[in-house]
């Protein structure tokens, strides 16, 4: 008789760390707890969270996507000449989406229809895609967009929207029959596609969901600081990914939630925001993401040794 | 009776034959042809010193990428590590009074120890590669920027600078030398020795290599060992070039790396390595940013046509796979 296993959620580390993160900021730095610092530390998870929802999905389906600071910097620029040529705003934003989904789904088509390997392939993109961009817009920068669009990146509407969003996503991954496949394609590619998964579908999807978050960060991004370059976004797919292994979601696929890939987002901006805060320079929170990443990465190590072991031991008394 | 299967079979084996080095050698022809023919200053010999040097950093870090990527991992932390290395250097020149040479080799020690923490921690640990070298790189990359409050050391001994960047052996240049060493140790370690075998045993199957009796722990730490102990080595030429350590030393080129290797015809899943083809590789990265520079175009359009170089790359090696 198998007992129904008691096991910690695997968000269990990643809510005891934050907590004691905040615990100690509100503790000992008073100037954490300052409405404006708050509301930088929210848009800062807003957008590596907002992205990390899609870089989550495609890791969930034994995915990668490293373009993701690229396809930022591209939809950003998008939004930027359309805006600078008179577009209306409302109309600007859903054009930067469908960059960023275009843009997603080649990462997907090359990855589904030639079978590329998709660290390769995301690799070769962050290149076309950066240096696209800075090619087609000259490095010109971009500013003074009009205040309906940067509406988004005002006060607590970024981390508004990212809760808003971290919901749907958990919703879509858990309760969804695309999420459910997506899980079973990480698990394992071949059972899915036996199974009747349309295993191509759901990854085209996963990548270009990918490209939609990436382009909304840049949204944000853009309107919190209302500047906009083809150098956006640079070595943001480190943080991301950062985000997604620290939240508890398996790099090789299968497992993890998105509410811990946005629960990392926020353990990742609020370190960076105490080293701010502490006058350490920007450069060491580094150390500390690389020390964050590697510490969720021996967890991880640790449970799977320790349930196989445990399958192991169930084995032998069967 | 014979001649109608005899054909099929004939084609599929000239197929196989096709070394994998080949897509890079039409590759690197297509580019060199090509602007050699549009200008003139590509062509002449100066341009080819000076390309021979730039190729250098990258040879030596190709060389450790193919190796590790023989094993079918991949180590995305040489960059940072080059730019910890070359500020140790001016770290212990500038501000220890340590002799430049002493620092030199302090700096290779450096990358060794980097290389080490990867290796143990993925051989050892068993985490994935590309987690392990993410996090030293974010860690490498802050180390960097710890030495100096995030500016460069500059003023470093001019004998770094003239040793490495004008010295001429047999008329060549002394860092072309090292470049041509190195790939060449590569390929003699990884096709002719009990290690290089191993390694490539390993990465085409951990399992079978492991109950063949190799050391399989051992033998997968060694190849993170030797990429850092080759990106501590580039650090210094990188930092004898600019004669200035700078933090930010090496952003890319692990990408470029990467790119190098895979363009050359290695396969990205390991078990299949060719140094050549990283030669080659490297050489046309290198020509192609060179040439790019020449025609009067910014480097921008060089990674631009490296990206879709990739593309292509990994889309050959692709079919190459599936009809064998």
């Amino acid at each position: 008789m198998t007992r129904p296993s008691v096991r910690a959620p695997r968000e269990l580390p990643i809510v005891l760390l934050l907590a004691g993160v905040i615990t100690m900021l509100c503790v000992f730095v008073p100037a954490f707890r300052s409405a404006d610092n708050l509301k930088a530390v929210g848009e800062n998870a807003a957008y590596i969270g907002i992205m990390a929802l899609g870089e989550g999905f495609v890791i969930i389906g034994a995915g990668l996507d490293l373009s993701v600071g690229s396809i930022m910097a591209m939809s950003s620029c998008t939004m930027a000449v359309a805006l600078q040529a008179g577009i209306a705003w409302p109309v600007a934003v859903p054009l930067g989406m469908a960059v960023g989904a275009v843009a997603g789904s080649i990462n997907g088509l090359l990855i589904t229809r030639r079978s590329l390997p998709p660290i390769l392939t995301t690799l070769a993109t962050l290149l076309l895609f950066r240096h696209g961009i800075s090619l087609a817009t000259h490095a010109k920068a971009f500013t003074q967009f009009p205040d309906g669009f940067k509406q988004v990146g005002a006060g607590w509407i970024p981390f508004l929207l990212f809760v808003a969003l971290t919901v749907i996503a958990m919703v879509g991954l858990n309760r969804s029959r695309v999420g459910r496949w997506t899980l079973a394609i990480g698990g394992s590619e071949q059972s899915a596609r036996l199974s009747g998964v349309p295993v191509n579908r759901v990854k085209l999807l996963a990548y270009a969901i990918s490209g939609i978050t990436a382009a909304i960060g840049g949204w944000i991004v853009m309107a919190f600081n209302d500047n906009a370059q083809s150098s956006i976004g640079q070595g943001f797919e480190l943080d991301v990914i950062a985000a997604c292994v620290v939240g508890g979601i398996r790099i090789t696929g299968g497992d993890g939630s998105l509410g811990g890939a946005a629960l990392g987002a926020l353990l990742i901006a609020l370190l960076r925001n105490a080293l701010i805060l502490t006058g350490r320079p920007i450069d060491q929170y580094g150390l500390f993401t690389g020390a964050v990443i590697l510490s969720a990465a021996l967890l991880e190590g640790w449970r799977a040794q320790r349930k196989s072991r445990k399958l192991q031991a169930e084995g032998g008394v069967a | 009776m014979n001649t109608p299967t005899a054909t099929p079979i004939a084609t599929k084996s000239a197929k196989r034959i096709l070394p994998p080095e080949f897509g890079v050698t039409i590759v690197l022809a297509v580019i060199v042809i090509y602007f050699a023919a549009i200008c003139p200053n590509f062509r002449t010999v100066e341009n080819f010193r000076l390309l021979s040097k730039q190729s250098a950093q990258l040879a030596l870090l190709g060389t450790g990428m193919t190796i590790v990527i023989a094993t079918g991992g991949i180590d995305i932390s040489v960059g940072a590590v080059l730019a910890l290395c070359s500020m140790t250097i001016g770290w212990l020149t500038m501000n220890a009074g340590w002799n430049i040479w002493a620092a030199c080799v302090a700096s290779i020690g450096v990358g060794t120890l980097c290389g080490a923490t990867n290796g143990v921690l993925i051989a050892r640990g068993k985490l994935p590669p590309i987690v392990v070298t993410l996090a030293t790189m974010a860690a490498c990359r802050a180390g960097a920027a710890m030495f100096n409050g995030g500016h460069s050391i500059s003023g470093l001994p001019e004998k770094l600078n003239t040793t490495f960047d004008l010295t001429n052996i047999a008329g060549l240049p002394l860092l072309l030398w090292l470049g041509v060493v190195c790939l060449i140790s590569g390929a003699v370690v990884l096709k002719k020795t009990a290690f290089g075998r191993q390694l490539l045993a390993f990465g085409g199957n951990r399992v079978a290599s492991e109950l063949s009796g190799n050391r399989v722990k051992r033998i997968e730490a060694m190849a993170y060992v030797l990429s850092g102990t080759l990106a501590g080595a580039a650090a210094v030429l990188n930092t004898a070039h600019k004669s200035t350590a700078t933090p930010d030393a090496g952003q890319y080129l692990e990408l470029t790396a990467i790119t190098a290797v895979v363009l050359g015809g290695t396969v990205i899943t390991g078990g299949k390595a060719t140094v050549l083809g990283t030669a080659l590789g490297v050489a046309t990265i290198s020509a192609l940013i060179s040439g790019v520079r020449l025609i009067g175009q910014e480097d921008r359009l060089a990674w631009f046509l490296v990206g879709i170089a990739l593309l292509l790359a990994v889309e050959v090696q692709r079919t190459r796979k599936t009809t064998p």
